[in-house]
Protein backbone atom coordinates (compact mmCIF):
# COMPACT_ATOMS: atom_id res chain seq x y z
CA UNK A 1 0.00 0.00 0.00
CA UNK A 2 1.36 3.31 -0.97
CA UNK A 3 -0.18 6.01 1.49
CA UNK A 4 0.48 9.26 -0.07
CA UNK A 5 -1.07 12.31 1.63
CA UNK A 6 -0.28 15.90 0.36
CA UNK A 7 -1.56 19.22 2.14
CA UNK A 8 -3.77 21.01 0.15
CA UNK A 9 -2.06 24.33 0.94
CA UNK A 10 1.35 23.35 0.16
CA UNK A 11 1.18 20.22 -2.00
CA UNK A 12 3.79 18.66 -0.22
CA UNK A 13 3.58 15.34 1.76
CA UNK A 14 2.69 15.28 5.35
CA UNK A 15 1.69 12.83 7.59
CA UNK A 16 -1.41 11.50 7.84
CA UNK A 17 -4.33 13.75 9.30
CA UNK A 18 -5.29 13.36 12.61
CA UNK A 19 -6.97 16.84 13.52
CA UNK A 20 -10.50 17.25 13.65
CA UNK A 21 -10.55 19.95 10.71
CA UNK A 22 -8.90 17.67 8.52
CA UNK A 23 -11.13 14.97 9.12
CA UNK A 24 -14.41 17.06 9.18
CA UNK A 25 -13.70 18.60 6.17
CA UNK A 26 -13.09 15.26 4.48
CA UNK A 27 -16.56 14.02 6.06
CA UNK A 28 -17.73 17.33 3.81
CA UNK A 29 -15.26 16.23 0.84
CA UNK A 30 -17.05 12.47 0.54
CA UNK A 31 -20.44 13.86 1.20
CA UNK A 32 -19.71 16.42 -2.10
CA UNK A 33 -19.92 13.66 -4.61
CA UNK A 34 -22.20 12.31 -6.67
CA UNK A 35 -23.56 9.87 -4.78
CA UNK A 36 -22.60 11.20 -1.72
CA UNK A 37 -20.24 8.36 0.19
CA UNK A 38 -22.02 8.33 3.58
CA UNK A 39 -19.90 5.56 4.77
CA UNK A 40 -16.53 7.82 4.53
CA UNK A 41 -17.84 10.19 6.11
CA UNK A 42 -19.25 8.92 9.10
CA UNK A 43 -16.44 7.43 9.64
CA UNK A 44 -14.61 10.85 9.22
CA UNK A 45 -17.24 12.30 11.23
CA UNK A 46 -16.62 9.89 14.51
CA UNK A 47 -12.62 10.13 14.04
CA UNK A 48 -13.04 13.89 14.23
CA UNK A 49 -14.95 13.62 17.36
CA UNK A 50 -12.02 11.78 19.12
CA UNK A 51 -9.29 13.85 17.44
CA UNK A 52 -6.78 15.13 20.13
CA UNK A 53 -6.36 18.45 18.21
CA UNK A 54 -10.40 19.51 17.29
CA UNK A 55 -9.12 23.71 16.99
CA UNK A 56 -11.22 25.34 14.64
CA UNK A 57 -14.15 22.86 15.15
CA UNK A 58 -17.10 23.10 16.48
CA UNK A 59 -17.40 19.54 18.11
CA UNK A 60 -21.41 19.73 19.32
CA UNK A 61 -22.01 20.53 15.40
CA UNK A 62 -20.00 17.35 14.54
CA UNK A 63 -22.31 15.41 16.46
CA UNK A 64 -25.47 16.81 14.68
CA UNK A 65 -23.88 15.63 11.72
CA UNK A 66 -22.84 12.42 12.95
CA UNK A 67 -27.09 11.67 13.88
CA UNK A 68 -28.12 13.33 10.39
CA UNK A 69 -25.74 11.00 8.74
CA UNK A 70 -27.43 8.43 10.80
CA UNK A 71 -30.87 9.08 9.93
CA UNK A 72 -29.13 8.81 5.79
CA UNK A 73 -29.71 13.26 5.53
CA UNK A 74 -26.24 13.93 3.97
CA UNK A 75 -27.64 17.24 3.06
CA UNK A 76 -28.62 18.16 6.46
CA UNK A 77 -24.56 16.57 7.58
CA UNK A 78 -23.03 18.50 5.02
CA UNK A 79 -24.65 21.80 6.30
CA UNK A 80 -23.91 21.18 10.27
CA UNK A 81 -20.21 20.37 9.13
CA UNK A 82 -19.97 24.28 7.01
CA UNK A 83 -21.11 25.34 10.18
CA UNK A 84 -18.89 22.98 12.74
CA UNK A 85 -16.11 24.59 10.61
CA UNK A 86 -15.74 28.01 12.88
CA UNK A 87 -14.73 30.99 10.26
CA UNK A 88 -11.95 32.93 11.11
CA UNK A 89 -9.94 31.16 14.20
CA UNK A 90 -6.68 31.22 14.76
CA UNK A 91 -4.40 28.10 12.25
CA UNK A 92 -6.17 25.78 9.93
CA UNK A 93 -9.88 27.20 10.54
CA UNK A 94 -8.14 30.30 8.38
CA UNK A 95 -9.39 29.21 4.87
CA UNK A 96 -12.36 30.85 3.01
CA UNK A 97 -14.93 28.70 3.69
CA UNK A 98 -16.77 29.86 0.45
CA UNK A 99 -14.28 27.38 -1.36
CA UNK A 100 -15.80 24.83 0.55
CA UNK A 101 -18.78 24.80 -1.69
CA UNK A 102 -18.67 23.60 -5.32
CA UNK A 103 -19.38 26.00 -8.06
CA UNK A 104 -21.89 24.29 -10.20
CA UNK A 105 -22.93 26.89 -12.89
CA UNK A 106 -26.21 26.00 -15.42
CA UNK A 107 -27.00 27.01 -18.35
CA UNK A 108 -28.97 30.77 -18.16
CA UNK A 109 -31.51 32.36 -20.88
CA UNK A 110 -29.17 35.29 -20.86
CA UNK A 111 -28.42 37.96 -23.91
CA UNK A 112 -24.89 37.22 -23.52
CA UNK A 113 -25.71 33.06 -23.60
CA UNK A 114 -27.46 33.52 -26.73
CA UNK A 115 -24.46 35.87 -28.12
CA UNK A 116 -22.41 33.19 -27.45
CA UNK A 117 -24.77 30.50 -28.94
CA UNK A 118 -25.54 32.75 -32.13
CA UNK A 119 -21.01 32.85 -32.50
CA UNK A 120 -20.97 28.98 -31.93
CA UNK A 121 -23.90 28.17 -34.55
CA UNK A 122 -22.03 30.68 -37.14
CA UNK A 123 -18.46 29.40 -36.74
CA UNK A 124 -20.00 25.66 -37.44
CA UNK A 125 -22.19 27.47 -40.56
CA UNK A 126 -18.91 28.48 -41.46
CA UNK A 127 -16.94 24.77 -40.68
CA UNK A 128 -19.33 23.62 -42.84
CA UNK A 129 -19.60 25.91 -45.39
CA UNK A 130 -15.41 25.42 -46.06
CA UNK A 131 -15.85 21.66 -45.71
CA UNK A 132 -18.06 21.38 -48.42
CA UNK A 133 -16.14 20.18 -51.28
CA UNK B 1 -9.81 41.21 -65.29
CA UNK B 2 -8.12 43.73 -63.73
CA UNK B 3 -8.70 42.62 -59.86
CA UNK B 4 -7.89 39.35 -61.28
CA UNK B 5 -4.34 40.18 -62.61
CA UNK B 6 -3.99 41.92 -59.20
CA UNK B 7 -4.40 38.92 -57.45
CA UNK B 8 -2.12 37.41 -59.93
CA UNK B 9 0.29 39.25 -59.03
CA UNK B 10 -0.15 39.87 -55.21
CA UNK B 11 0.29 35.95 -55.40
CA UNK B 12 3.38 35.91 -57.21
CA UNK B 13 4.76 38.34 -55.24
CA UNK B 14 3.79 36.74 -51.52
CA UNK B 15 4.69 33.16 -53.58
CA UNK B 16 8.10 33.93 -54.77
CA UNK B 17 8.86 35.45 -50.42
CA UNK B 18 6.84 32.10 -48.40
CA UNK B 19 7.30 29.84 -51.19
CA UNK B 20 3.43 28.58 -50.57
CA UNK B 21 2.83 27.06 -54.17
CA UNK B 22 5.01 23.74 -51.92
CA UNK B 23 1.38 22.85 -50.35
CA UNK B 24 -0.23 22.76 -53.82
CA UNK B 25 1.34 19.34 -53.78
CA UNK B 26 -1.44 16.81 -55.00
CA UNK B 27 -2.98 14.62 -52.55
CA UNK B 28 -5.26 11.41 -52.83
CA UNK B 29 -9.12 12.21 -53.14
CA UNK B 30 -9.67 10.09 -50.30
CA UNK B 31 -7.26 11.55 -48.12
CA UNK B 32 -9.91 14.53 -48.38
CA UNK B 33 -12.27 12.33 -46.31
CA UNK B 34 -13.31 12.24 -42.91
CA UNK B 35 -11.22 9.45 -42.01
CA UNK B 36 -8.05 10.54 -43.54
CA UNK B 37 -8.71 14.33 -41.25
CA UNK B 38 -8.70 12.97 -38.27
CA UNK B 39 -4.85 13.77 -37.70
CA UNK B 40 -5.10 17.47 -39.49
CA UNK B 41 -8.36 17.88 -37.24
CA UNK B 42 -6.82 16.77 -33.80
CA UNK B 43 -4.06 19.41 -34.76
CA UNK B 44 -6.71 21.85 -35.09
CA UNK B 45 -8.03 21.09 -31.88
CA UNK B 46 -4.39 21.68 -30.29
CA UNK B 47 -4.25 24.95 -31.89
CA UNK B 48 -7.56 25.95 -29.78
CA UNK B 49 -6.47 24.34 -26.38
CA UNK B 50 -3.30 26.56 -27.32
CA UNK B 51 -5.23 30.12 -27.73
CA UNK B 52 -7.40 29.47 -24.70
CA UNK B 53 -4.78 27.84 -22.22
CA UNK B 54 -2.92 31.06 -23.04
CA UNK B 55 -5.57 33.29 -22.28
CA UNK B 56 -6.77 31.28 -19.10
CA UNK B 57 -2.97 31.38 -18.27
CA UNK B 58 -2.86 35.20 -17.58
CA UNK B 59 -5.54 34.40 -14.57
CA UNK B 60 -4.40 31.23 -13.30
CA UNK B 61 -2.43 30.74 -10.07
CA UNK B 62 -0.60 27.88 -9.91
CA UNK B 63 -0.55 27.22 -6.18
CA UNK B 64 -1.89 25.61 -4.34
CA UNK B 65 -3.00 28.05 -1.54
CA UNK B 66 -4.41 29.89 -4.34
CA UNK B 67 -5.66 27.67 -7.68
CA UNK B 68 -8.82 26.42 -6.52
CA UNK B 69 -9.76 30.34 -5.63
CA UNK B 70 -8.33 31.34 -9.12
CA UNK B 71 -10.29 29.44 -11.45
CA UNK B 72 -13.24 30.69 -9.36
CA UNK B 73 -12.42 34.30 -10.27
CA UNK B 74 -11.79 33.15 -13.60
CA UNK B 75 -15.20 32.23 -13.68
CA UNK B 76 -16.88 35.00 -12.34
CA UNK B 77 -14.81 38.10 -12.32
CA UNK B 78 -12.26 37.56 -15.81
CA UNK B 79 -14.93 38.83 -18.88
CA UNK B 80 -15.67 35.50 -21.05
CA UNK B 81 -13.62 33.71 -18.40
CA UNK B 82 -16.39 31.12 -17.71
CA UNK B 83 -16.75 30.23 -21.75
CA UNK B 84 -12.72 30.71 -22.30
CA UNK B 85 -12.35 27.99 -19.45
CA UNK B 86 -15.43 26.02 -20.86
CA UNK B 87 -14.18 25.91 -24.47
CA UNK B 88 -10.91 24.61 -23.55
CA UNK B 89 -12.00 22.03 -21.44
CA UNK B 90 -14.21 20.47 -23.87
CA UNK B 91 -11.88 20.94 -26.74
CA UNK B 92 -10.01 19.33 -24.68
CA UNK B 93 -12.19 16.14 -24.78
CA UNK B 94 -13.17 16.30 -28.48
CA UNK B 95 -9.47 16.61 -29.29
CA UNK B 96 -8.63 13.75 -27.44
CA UNK B 97 -11.90 11.87 -28.57
CA UNK B 98 -10.65 12.47 -32.40
CA UNK B 99 -7.16 11.76 -31.89
CA UNK B 100 -8.47 8.10 -30.30
CA UNK B 101 -10.37 7.60 -33.77
CA UNK B 102 -7.46 9.25 -36.04
CA UNK B 103 -5.49 5.64 -33.93
CA UNK B 104 -8.11 3.53 -34.54
CA UNK B 105 -8.45 4.62 -38.29
CA UNK B 106 -4.70 4.02 -38.62
CA UNK B 107 -4.58 1.11 -36.44
CA UNK B 108 -7.67 -0.29 -39.13
CA UNK B 109 -5.55 0.11 -42.18
CA UNK B 110 -2.43 -1.12 -41.26
CA UNK B 111 -0.96 2.38 -41.78
CA UNK B 112 1.77 1.78 -39.76
CA UNK B 113 3.42 -0.89 -41.61
CA UNK B 114 6.59 -0.52 -43.80
CA UNK B 115 8.29 1.66 -44.18
CA UNK B 116 6.05 4.06 -41.96
CA UNK B 117 6.51 2.07 -38.73
CA UNK B 118 9.00 5.29 -36.55
CA UNK B 119 5.94 7.58 -37.74
CA UNK B 120 3.57 5.33 -36.14
CA UNK B 121 6.18 5.38 -33.00
CA UNK B 122 5.85 9.36 -33.27
CA UNK B 123 2.23 9.28 -33.29
CA UNK B 124 1.94 7.19 -30.17
CA UNK B 125 4.30 9.23 -28.21
CA UNK B 126 1.71 12.07 -28.96
CA UNK B 127 -0.79 10.03 -27.77
CA UNK B 128 0.98 9.89 -24.46
CA UNK B 129 1.64 13.29 -24.88
CA UNK B 130 -1.73 14.58 -25.09
CA UNK B 131 -2.78 11.52 -22.07
CA UNK B 132 0.15 13.64 -20.03
CA UNK B 133 -1.02 17.70 -20.97
CA UNK B 134 -5.05 16.06 -20.22
CA UNK B 135 -4.25 14.52 -16.67
CA UNK B 136 -1.77 17.61 -15.83
CA UNK B 137 -4.93 19.78 -16.87
CA UNK B 138 -7.20 17.80 -14.19
CA UNK B 139 -4.55 18.09 -11.36
CA UNK B 140 -4.02 21.80 -12.10
CA UNK B 141 -8.46 22.19 -11.26
CA UNK B 142 -7.05 21.92 -7.83
CA UNK B 143 -10.73 20.58 -6.66
CA UNK B 144 -10.69 16.97 -4.77
CA UNK B 145 -10.51 15.33 -8.14
CA UNK B 146 -7.12 17.45 -9.28
CA UNK B 147 -5.63 16.60 -5.76
CA UNK B 148 -6.78 12.75 -5.86
CA UNK B 149 -4.90 12.75 -9.56
CA UNK B 150 -1.89 14.56 -7.73
CA UNK B 151 -1.91 11.93 -5.61
CA UNK B 152 -2.00 8.91 -8.00
CA UNK B 153 0.61 11.08 -9.76
CA UNK B 154 3.07 10.38 -6.78
CA UNK B 155 2.37 6.76 -6.22
CA UNK B 156 3.07 6.01 -9.38
CA UNK B 157 6.25 7.42 -9.48
CA UNK B 158 7.23 5.87 -6.30
CA UNK B 159 6.38 2.49 -9.00
CA UNK B 160 8.96 3.88 -11.25
CA UNK B 161 11.59 4.20 -8.77
CA UNK B 162 14.44 6.37 -10.07
CA UNK B 163 12.99 6.64 -12.87
CA UNK B 164 10.02 8.40 -11.16
CA UNK B 165 12.35 10.84 -9.46
CA UNK B 166 10.81 14.22 -11.52
CA UNK B 167 7.15 13.31 -10.87
CA UNK B 168 7.68 13.63 -7.01
CA UNK B 169 7.26 16.47 -4.28
CA UNK B 170 10.84 15.14 -3.20
CA UNK B 171 12.71 16.25 -6.92
CA UNK B 172 11.89 19.80 -5.36
CA UNK B 173 11.33 20.27 -1.87
CA UNK B 174 10.24 24.08 -1.84
CA UNK B 175 8.45 24.16 -5.06
CA UNK B 176 4.98 22.54 -4.69
CA UNK B 177 4.30 19.88 -7.10
CA UNK B 178 1.10 21.71 -8.00
CA UNK B 179 3.59 24.50 -9.44
CA UNK B 180 6.00 21.81 -11.75
CA UNK B 181 2.86 20.38 -13.29
CA UNK B 182 1.43 23.49 -14.32
CA UNK B 183 4.80 24.00 -15.65
CA UNK B 184 4.65 20.98 -17.57
CA UNK B 185 1.47 21.57 -18.71
CA UNK B 186 1.74 25.11 -19.91
CA UNK B 187 5.88 24.60 -21.63
CA UNK B 188 7.66 21.36 -21.50
CA UNK B 189 5.09 19.17 -22.51
CA UNK B 190 3.66 21.40 -25.21
CA UNK B 191 7.73 21.44 -26.77
CA UNK B 192 7.33 17.78 -26.25
CA UNK B 193 4.58 18.02 -28.20
CA UNK B 194 5.57 20.56 -31.09
CA UNK B 195 8.56 18.62 -31.77
CA UNK B 196 6.96 15.04 -32.30
CA UNK B 197 4.56 16.77 -34.15
CA UNK B 198 7.15 18.44 -36.50
CA UNK B 199 8.34 15.08 -37.17
CA UNK B 200 5.10 13.71 -37.22
CA UNK B 201 4.30 15.65 -40.17
CA UNK B 202 7.54 15.55 -41.26
CA UNK B 203 7.22 12.01 -41.93
CA UNK B 204 3.59 11.96 -43.65
CA UNK B 205 4.74 13.85 -46.02
CA UNK B 206 8.23 12.44 -46.92
CA UNK B 207 6.43 8.94 -47.01
CA UNK B 208 3.09 10.11 -48.43
CA UNK B 209 -0.47 9.67 -47.20
CA UNK B 210 -0.71 5.87 -46.37
CA UNK B 211 -2.73 4.01 -49.36
CA UNK B 212 -6.29 2.47 -48.86
CA UNK B 213 -6.89 -1.10 -48.44
CA UNK B 214 -9.29 -1.31 -51.16
CA UNK B 215 -8.49 -0.47 -54.64
CA UNK B 216 -9.64 2.56 -55.26
CA UNK B 217 -11.80 3.73 -58.81
CA UNK B 218 -11.13 6.18 -61.37
CA UNK B 219 -10.63 9.37 -59.12
CA UNK B 220 -12.00 11.97 -61.25
CA UNK B 221 -11.34 14.84 -58.60
CA UNK B 222 -7.85 16.36 -57.73
CA UNK B 223 -7.00 17.19 -54.52
CA UNK B 224 -3.75 19.81 -53.55
CA UNK B 225 -2.57 19.63 -50.05
CA UNK B 226 -4.13 22.95 -49.06
CA UNK B 227 -7.49 21.76 -50.08
CA UNK B 228 -6.59 18.84 -47.44
CA UNK B 229 -5.80 21.72 -45.13
CA UNK B 230 -8.98 23.67 -45.97
CA UNK B 231 -11.29 21.16 -45.24
CA UNK B 232 -9.55 20.38 -41.76
CA UNK B 233 -9.29 23.89 -40.38
CA UNK B 234 -13.21 23.95 -41.20
CA UNK B 235 -13.57 20.81 -39.49
CA UNK B 236 -11.83 23.14 -36.43
CA UNK B 237 -14.42 25.66 -36.94
CA UNK B 238 -16.99 23.31 -36.61
CA UNK B 239 -14.69 21.96 -33.13
CA UNK B 240 -14.29 25.49 -32.05
CA UNK B 241 -18.12 26.11 -32.61
CA UNK B 242 -19.43 22.51 -30.76
CA UNK B 243 -16.88 23.55 -27.62
CA UNK B 244 -18.48 27.20 -27.68
CA UNK B 245 -21.76 25.54 -27.32
CA UNK B 246 -21.18 23.04 -25.37
CA UNK B 247 -19.45 25.41 -22.64
CA UNK B 248 -22.75 27.55 -22.64
CA UNK B 249 -25.19 25.03 -22.78
CA UNK B 250 -23.25 22.92 -20.44
CA UNK B 251 -20.92 25.38 -18.24
CA UNK B 252 -17.71 23.05 -16.48
CA UNK B 253 -17.86 23.93 -12.90
CA UNK B 254 -15.60 23.93 -10.30
CA UNK B 255 -15.23 21.31 -7.19
CA UNK B 256 -14.34 22.98 -3.22
CA UNK B 257 -11.02 22.92 -2.13
CA UNK B 258 -9.14 20.30 -2.13
CA UNK B 259 -8.36 18.44 1.26
CA UNK B 260 -5.82 15.50 1.17
CA UNK B 261 -5.85 11.99 2.55
CA UNK B 262 -9.21 10.93 0.80
CA UNK B 263 -10.36 9.33 -2.63
CA UNK B 264 -13.61 9.73 -3.10
CA UNK B 265 -13.77 10.86 -6.87
CA UNK B 266 -13.51 9.22 -10.29
CA UNK B 267 -11.12 10.38 -12.54
CA UNK B 268 -12.81 11.32 -16.41
CA UNK B 269 -13.60 9.33 -18.57
CA UNK B 270 -10.54 8.65 -20.46
CA UNK B 271 -8.72 7.37 -17.56
CA UNK B 272 -11.38 4.78 -16.39
CA UNK B 273 -9.89 2.17 -17.92
CA UNK B 274 -6.82 2.48 -15.69
CA UNK B 275 -8.98 3.00 -12.76
CA UNK B 276 -10.53 0.21 -13.38
CA UNK B 277 -7.33 -1.43 -13.56
CA UNK B 278 -6.39 0.09 -10.32
CA UNK B 279 -9.65 -1.12 -8.47
CA UNK B 280 -8.70 -5.31 -9.54
CA UNK B 281 -4.67 -4.25 -9.03
CA UNK B 282 -4.41 -1.48 -6.58
CA UNK B 283 -1.54 1.18 -7.85
CA UNK B 284 0.57 -1.32 -9.62
CA UNK B 285 -2.59 -1.56 -12.07
CA UNK B 286 -0.32 1.79 -13.71
CA UNK B 287 1.57 -1.20 -15.18
CA UNK B 288 -1.48 -2.05 -17.37
CA UNK B 289 -1.28 1.05 -19.06
CA UNK B 290 2.26 0.62 -19.62
CA UNK B 291 1.96 -2.76 -21.08
CA UNK B 292 -1.03 -1.16 -23.27
CA UNK B 293 1.75 1.34 -25.06
CA UNK B 294 4.34 -0.89 -24.62
CA UNK B 295 1.77 -3.24 -26.98
CA UNK B 296 0.83 -0.37 -29.13
CA UNK B 297 4.39 0.75 -30.08
CA UNK B 298 4.93 -3.22 -30.68
CA UNK B 299 2.53 -3.32 -32.73
CA UNK B 300 4.13 -2.46 -36.57
CA UNK B 301 7.21 -5.25 -35.48
CA UNK B 302 4.66 -7.87 -34.38
CA UNK B 303 2.01 -7.95 -37.42
CA UNK B 304 4.10 -8.76 -40.40
CA UNK B 305 1.29 -10.06 -42.27
CA UNK B 306 1.82 -8.06 -45.72
CA UNK B 307 -1.32 -9.78 -47.79
CA UNK B 308 -2.99 -7.46 -49.75
CA UNK B 309 -6.69 -5.58 -48.71
CA UNK B 310 -8.75 -5.81 -45.41
CA UNK B 311 -7.64 -10.24 -46.08
CA UNK B 312 -3.73 -9.13 -44.53
CA UNK B 313 -5.30 -7.02 -41.87
CA UNK B 314 -7.96 -10.32 -40.33
CA UNK B 315 -5.33 -10.97 -37.21
CA UNK B 316 -4.05 -7.46 -36.70
CA UNK B 317 -7.89 -6.57 -36.39
CA UNK B 318 -8.90 -9.18 -34.24
CA UNK B 319 -5.78 -8.18 -31.57
CA UNK B 320 -7.10 -4.58 -31.76
CA UNK B 321 -10.58 -5.32 -31.24
CA UNK B 322 -9.75 -7.69 -28.60
CA UNK B 323 -7.45 -5.04 -26.77
CA UNK B 324 -10.37 -2.33 -27.53
CA UNK B 325 -13.27 -4.94 -25.87
CA UNK B 326 -10.73 -5.10 -22.68
CA UNK B 327 -10.13 -1.51 -22.49
CA UNK B 328 -14.16 -0.79 -22.78
CA UNK B 329 -14.84 -3.84 -19.98
CA UNK B 330 -12.35 -1.78 -17.62
CA UNK B 331 -13.75 1.50 -18.44
CA UNK B 332 -17.19 0.27 -17.67
CA UNK B 333 -16.53 -1.65 -14.61
CA UNK B 334 -15.14 1.58 -13.57
CA UNK B 335 -17.77 4.03 -14.25
CA UNK B 336 -20.66 1.17 -12.63
CA UNK B 337 -18.73 0.93 -9.47
CA UNK B 338 -18.50 3.44 -6.27
CA UNK B 339 -15.14 5.17 -6.23
CA UNK B 340 -12.35 2.85 -4.46
CA UNK B 341 -9.42 3.96 -2.46
CA UNK B 342 -6.53 2.90 -3.77
CA UNK B 343 -3.74 5.04 -2.07
CA UNK B 344 -5.10 5.49 1.48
Amino acid sequence: MLGVTLSASTGQPVSAPQDAFTLVRQALAALEVSPPNIDVAAERVIAAQFARNTRGVNIPRVREAQQALEDEDPAAAAAYLMEALRPSEAGPAGLDRTLLVPVVPRFVATPSAYGWLAAAALLMAAGGLIVRP
Amino acid sequence: MMGASRWTRLWAAVDARLVLRNFLYEVPAYANTLPYLLGAITLAGIVILLGTGILLGQFYAPDPGLANQSIRSIMTQVPAGEVVRGVHVWAAHLTVIVLLLHVVRVYATGAYRFPREANWTVGVALLATMLALFFTGTVLRWDQEGIEALEHNIAFAALLGIFGGWFSPAFSSHVPLLTRLYMAHVSLLPLVLFILLVAHVYLVRQHGISARLTPAGPEAARYTFAQHLKRAAGYGCVMLGLSVALSVLLPVGEGPAPVPGIEVTKPAWLFLPLYGLENLFGVRGFWGAAIFFVWLVAVPVVDRDRAPGWRGRRRALGAGAAVLAVVIALGMYAWLRQPVAHLH
